[in-house]
């Protein structure tokens, strides 16, 4: 496995972990205030700090586990794979977006919108690195 | 100018006039109101309309004046076209993801659901456009 593709592995892990985190706490006080929590700062920092700490840790190890390979400059397959993976991702952000737009021109509820465009970055991130592994096994 | 590119320029047309049009009715609102409108069911539809409306037919009406050159390509798109658009939707997302983090800053600094909605339009139409001008630019210097 190559370093990008472990490097790709430890992001899928910290943003799972950080978005599971990011809507437990969210329903949580939703269903404590009985409607759509507000945007919390305290809690967006909180969630950025863990997929920073998962990041670091889970790049250093990877990279002390084949240093060459880490050092090794982007090739030509590395920056398609790049490519296509940021493409696909594009779409599925560009969706969420308008799907948080859509949700709040029909329902005026501000705080979903908010929440929608969180989960929309967390799940085109993680579809990025998901079709980033997908590319690298299969082939370009 | 190739078809792709061509069609380049139509759907960063499509975004010129559709955001000209929803800022421009939002402005003539707001003017009125006297403070910052808040988002309106019908003006985000009829920018949708107009956006997609006018992408999709200036495509086909591209499309039928250079079928033949399409045609000429399987799937009417070469290997050069295919990395130019990867590249350029690849870039759009990180256009996209940059002003959705400064729209979502501006909630907390305003707490204003109007001005996330407003501004997320922009980050649309602005990432829209920036993915048309990468497009072009990896065109014309050869990807």
């Amino acid at each position: 496995m190559t370093f990008l593709e472990k490097s790709a592995w430890v992001m899928i892990a910290a943003l799972i972990v950080s978005g599971a985190v990011y809507a437990n706490a969210v329903l949580a006080m939703s269903s404590a205030m009985g409607a759509i929590a507000p945007p919390n700062v305290g809690l967006i920092i909180g969630v950025t700090i863990v997929i920073i700490v998962i990041a670091i840790f889970g790049h250093t190890v990877a990279a002390l586990m084949n240093t060459s390979d880490a050092e090794a400059p982007e090739d030509e397959r590395d920056r398609i794979v790049a490519w296509r993976a940021g493409n696909m991702s594009n779409y599925i952000l560009s969706l969420s977006v308008m799907l948080g737009l859509s949700l709040y021109a029909l329902t005026g509820v501000g705080n979903l919108l908010f929440h929608v465009l969180v989960g929309g970055l967390v799940i085109a991130q993680i579809i990025e690195y998901a079709l980033t592994i997908v590319f690298y096994r299969r082939g370009v | 100018m190739s078809f792709w590119e061509q069609n380049t320029v139509i759907l960063g047309l499509g975004s010129v006039i559709g955001g000209a049009l929803y800022f421009g009715i939002i402005a003539w609102m707001s003017v009125a109101a006297g403070h910052l409108v808040a988002p309106n069911l019908l003006v985000w539809l009829g920018y949708m309309v107009v956006q997609i409306g006018l992408s999709i037919v200036g495509g086909i009406l591209n499309g039928r004046r250079l079928k033949e050159e399409i045609a000429s390509v399987p799937k009417g798109e070469d290997e050069r076209d295919r990395l130019v658009r990867m590249k350029a939707e690849g870039m759009q997302g990180h256009v996209m993801s940059g002003l959705i983090f400064v729209s979502m800053a501006a909630w907390f600094i305003h707490s204003d659901a109007a001005i996330l909605f407003h501004s997320l339009v922009a980050a649309l139409i602005l990432s829209e456009l920036a993915r048309a001008g990468w497009q072009m630019f990896n065109y014309n210097r050869a990807y």
